[in-house]
């Protein structure tokens, strides 16, 4: 259910209140343009800098302290300190007007109690000479590069932060390694960059889905594994295209397939749900996606990959679909697309994790979308299965870099029952391997296994 | 008349129960209700869109579109 609060809430648990989902609030913002009667309420250019969220931001003086300036105000705040986890848990911030986030010297302040203020964007005028605030400005979605696509980047790293002080050098939370080592010599590259071999875990209890062109469900290197399958393009689930076999091999294929086959699978003991949503010939619609996004979503798949996408704006239903799904604890990873331009829908949508592509040198794919990226893993020239006869292939896109972070995270998800939703894309943002490229590129960096 | 078109139909949260049997009044031929996302899919004429969008309980209505894997790995293999 998209989480739009009804019109006559009232209250602060409306838009523009902290615990507002970013869905809800770029709906009141599609409203509000509609209203003044710029765009359709199709799409939102990624360029718009107009599209403010409704909260406003309080940047304090370099090493100031609040001091209690905003509860002078009258205001109710939260510090990001008092979270267990530092996690965004911005639905459990209840009334409160404001939440501090000390770590960088930044407030958030809801909508109603800005507005009841008047903290418009020109209050800063107003502010006492020897006020601790420094400017307060209105908060803006994140869509894009730019000034306002690095607001929501850094407040996710501000909180990943928190979290790792809280943790103590953000060590993972392991629970025990009940599987042994399983070091395995000869993998593809792209598992190897993300140090899969390494890894002890294998994604055992974890769903993953994948929704593609379907998989050979009689491939011999995937016989005995627990999978699911349904279509909603009208054929059968045999992968006669080879793409959503190849996706489901990366994601999901064996830790030792026979003879010189290198290792090519990373949840290797996962439970495959395979949803056709693209035909034979590649193609689908945003409605049969969804109702294949609705169906892993029922069956609480905890990880969703999807190779597939439009370049088009970022999409209500898509949008709607992500935040549901991180409120059932699923996160759906999308492949951010192949134009060498703005990242496509699904991926553009802000409840909807982005990946990029790499080259086997770890330097952004030239094809690779950017603009709303993530995370990124390697893309080019990658080795996974396909359809008998020929059982393996190279694939290259974003496409294939998209089942290596959903991988991955299922191996994550399968250290801790409490890394589901946005606490797993905070992980997988958290433990990624920066690199020396724009965030518009590669994200947070490359995709790293527990 | 105009054209069917198939479109994508985003719920409020707590929109009204009856929500799909008012689109239907509405002239929207149901495809699928996705409860666990929200989401209505169906086909309409093109020039009853706006009425869907007014009815309680809907957030957007959006023209369904292609979705393909794209370039460079769009071909079979």
């Amino acid at each position: 259910m998209a989480r739009k609060p009804t019109r006559d809430d009232g209250g602060d648990s409306g838009l523009g209140a902290l615990g507002a989902d970013v869905d809800a609030m770029l709906l009141a913002a599609l409203e509000r343009a509609e209203a003044e009667g710029g765009g359709t309420g199709e799409e939102i250019s990624a360029t718009d800098e107009t599209l403010t969220t409704g909260r406003m931001i309080v940047t304090y003086k370099e090493g100031a302290a609040d001091d209690g300036a905003l509860a002078n105000m009258g205001m109710r705040t939260a510090d990001a300190r008092d979270f267990e986890d530092g996690a965004v848990a911005m639905d459990a911030l209840g009334d409160a007007d404001a939440l501090l986030l000390p770590e960088i010297g930044v407030a958030v302040i809801s909508g109603n109690a800005a507005s009841e203020r008047s903290l418009g964007s020109a209050g800063a005028k107003s502010l006492a000479s020897d006020s601790p605030i420094s400017v307060i400005e209105p908060e803006y979605f994140a869509f894009s590069e730019g000034d306002a696509g690095e607001y929501l980047r850094g407040f996710l790293r501000a909180a990943q932060t928190i979290e790792a002080d809280l943790r103590g050098l953000g060590a993972p939370v392991d629970e025990e390694d009940e599987e042994g080592g399983a070091l395995v010599l000869g993998a593809t590259p792209g598992l190897i960059a993300s140090r899969v071999p390494q890894s002890s875990r294998s994604g055992l209890g974890i769903r993953v889905a994948v929704l593609d062109t379907g998989m050979d469900l009689g491939h011999p290197e995937f016989a005995g594994r627990a999978m699911v399958s349904r279509s909603f393009v009208g054929q059968p689930v045999q992968d006669l295209h080879s793409h959503g076999t190849h996706c489901i091999g990366t994601a999901c294929g064996p830790l030792a397939p026979p003879g010189n086959t290198p290792r090519y699978g990373i949840a290797h003991r996962s439970t495959i749900f395979v949803g056709k949503v693209l035909s034979n010939s590649g193609t689908g619609s945003t409605g049969g996606i969804l109702a294949g996004m609705n169906w892993a979503i029922a069956n609480n798949c905890a990880v969703i990959s999807m190779s597939l996408g439009a370049q088009t704006g970022v999409q209500f239903g898509y949008v709607a679909a992500g935040a549901a799904a991180l409120a059932r604890g699923c996160l759906i990873i999308a492949a951010a697309g192949n134009a060498a331009s703005s990242t496509g829908a699904p991926a553009n949508s802000p409840s909807i994790m982005s990946v990029a592509s790499l080259d086997r040198n770890l330097a952004p794919s030239s094809f690779s979308n950017r603009g709303k990226i993530d995370i990124s893993a390697i893309g080019r020239d990658v080795w996974s299965s396909v359809p008998r006869p020929q059982r393996h292939g190279f694939k290259t896109g974003t496409s294939m870099a998209c089942p290596h972070v959903a991988g991955v995270a299922a191996l994550w998800a399968q250290t801790n029952g409490s890394l589901r939703g946005m606490a797993l894309w905070q992980r997988l943002l958290a433990s990624a391997r920066p690199l020396p490229y724009p965030a518009s590129r590669v994200g947070r960096g490359l995709v790293q296994a527990p | 008349m105009t054209e069917p078109v198939k479109v994508i139909v985003t719920l409020e949260a707590g929109a009204p129960g009856d929500v799909g049997q008012r689109l239907a009044d509405k002239g929207l031929k149901i495809e699928a209700m996705l409860d666990a996302i929200g989401i209505i899919t169906g086909a309409c004429d093109a020039g009853d869109i706006a009425r869907l969008q007014k009815v309680d309980g809907v957030a957007a209505v959006e023209h369904d579109i292609a979705v393909d894997i794209g370039p460079p790995d769009a071909e079979p293999s």
